[in-house]
């Protein structure tokens, strides 16, 4: 759905006006609901991620009052209540990656599990997946997949997760440093 | 390839599916209409209904109330919905309805003080009609049973139960099937325009005056709202007005479109295009027509 495409100015009126019309939250779901869907679902089985997605509906709307459009923006408040809810799940994430580390590419593998990795980079560092997302903190985790999945910028991490840009900045540096590392270690060990 | 586009095409996820976001949507819709627990309308309100709950979530985008001023936020003149949002909040109301029990899909199109033309159709098939044409007598049609017209497509009841219920994949299947059946109007074969002209009709129609089913009534507004250059009127009597651009509009009064959405009820009250019950694709130039769907059970005498 192409709705969304919309003009950032109408994202400020609808962010000004939730307090006082929360019915408007519906606007937001149908606004949102797929892009905080895919990074659960990145990072959680798609269960999960459905249960994730409108958990984070309902949190936002239970804690409207401390939104505060001064302070940030919609979307990036909206990624981090979802990363709150994934934090739960830590379990369940390291299996995620697991499964996914197993995946074999296949070029006439077909359905959503079946994920058919195509670039040689990503071929070469899916079987450490696993690993190298295990040796990341959870904020270094967070951090790593609100910029890969999610795509925000630091300032908007900073906003989802309550940090600075520049820790935002640091975190990220050393993830990518860590998967860099692992990736390159089973290369020449593994 | 950079590491960080390596790791999001790894773990790339499918499109959450239509029932999934539907499923959000409605239990959201039950927390939104659930009352404060400040309140003592506990027990009104877990009587509610779905489809309550859905106008009272959409009830505040039909009226006009002042925002409150939020700190930092804009200023409060320049609060008014966008066209997607109207097309969104009507959507989502249409998704929580319930398909009306009703022997006759009933279709009533005036215009101005005028009674116009109405029709009622029955699950069989057959049609009946009160029009001018009639000398305001109810008449059955006769002859094989009619069609519904969507975007020049000749669709049935269970045609319509069948139509994809995600935007793209509806728009796909008029556009798909326009070719297949290679339908063609007194202009000739239609060309790409052409269809993507009648894709365009079709979703009015089923929004405004087709006996679809909800997901799919839903689905042709968020599929309306994809459309570039949608315009809001804002306010208007009826719910709220909204311009559609028409890119492939053969003669230039023909767009934009002019729809009034009350996004309480997910109906469309006015608009300046309609199918007649006979098939034909008419344009209210001078004044808009009022449009009245809905099942019924009864014919009158």
């Amino acid at each position: 759905m192409t709705a969304n495409a919309s003009a950032e100015g109408t994202d400020a009126d609808l962010d000004a006006r939730l307090r006082s019309e929360p019915e408007l939250f519906t606007v937001v779901h149908n606004r949102y609901f797929r892009d905080i869907y895919r990074y659960a679902a990145g990072r959680l089985d798609a269960q999960s991620a459905e249960d994730i997605a409108a958990e984070t509906f309902l949190t936002a709307f239970d804690q409207r009052e401390r939104f505060d459009p001064g302070r940030g923006g919609l979307r990036p408040w909206l990624f981090g209540i979802a990363t709150n809810l994934i934090a739960r799940h830590r379990r369940k994430e390291a299996r995620h990656y697991a499964a996914l580390s197993r995946l074999t590419p296949e070029p006439d593998a077909e359905g959503p599990e079946n994920r058919v990795v195509t670039s040689v980079t990503a071929q070469r560092m899916q079987p450490h997946l696993a690993k190298a997302m295990a040796e990341l903190s959870p904020g270094e985790r967070d951090v790593l997949l609100l910029i890969a999945l999610a795509q925000l910028s630091y300032e908007e991490v900073g906003e989802a997760l309550g940090i600075s840009p520049g820790t935002v900045g640091s975190r990220l540096s050393r993830a990518r440093l860590k998967l860099q590392k692992v990736v390159e270690q089973e290369d020449i060990h593994g | 390839m950079d590491d960080l586009q390596t790791l999001a095409t790894l773990l790339a996820a499918p499109e959450p599916s239509p029932q999934a976001a539907g499923r959000s949507l409605r239990r959201l819709q039950q927390r939104i209409s659930r009352p404060r627990r400040s309140r003592r309308t506990g027990r009104l309100a877990a009587g509610m209904s779905l489809a309550a709950a859905a106008a009272a979530a959409a009830v505040v985008i039909s009226s006009t109330a002042a925002p409150t001023a939020v700190p930092n936020g804009p200023p409060s003149a320049s609060v008014q919905l966008t066209a997607d949002q109207v097309l969104l909040a009507a959507a989502a109301t249409a998704e929580l309805q319930r398909e009306g029990p009703g022997t006759y899909w009933f279709v009533k199109i005036s215009s101005g003080d005028s009674a116009g033309g109405e029709s009622w159709t029955a699950r069989d098939g057959r049609r009946w009609m009160r029009g001018t044409k009639t000398a305001g007598e109810v008449v059955e049609l006769g002859g094989p049973p009619v069609p519904f017209r969507l975007g020049g497509l000749e669709v049935g009841f269970e045609q319509l139960h069948e139509l994809p219920a995600e935007p793209a994949a509806l728009q796909d299947w008029i556009s798909d099937r326009l070719r297949h059946d290679d339908v063609r109007t007194s202009a000739g074969a239609l060309d790409a325009a052409g269809r993507a002209r009648s894709v365009l009709y079709g979703l009015v129609s089923l929004v405004s005056e087709l006996p679809a089913p909800p997901a799919v009534r839903a689905a042709a507004f968020r599929a309306l709202a994809t459309y570039p250059g949608v315009e809001s009127l804002g306010a208007v009597d009826g719910g709220q007005g909204l311009l559609i651009p028409d890119p492939h509009a053969e003669t230039p009064e023909r767009s934009p479109l002019r729809l009034v959405v009350d996004p309480a009820t997910s109906r469309v009250r006015n608009t300046n295009f309609f199918v007649s019950a006979d098939g034909g694709v008419a344009f209210g130039v001078s004044k808009p027509v009022t449009i009245e769907a809905r099942w019924t059970d009864t014919l009158p005498d």
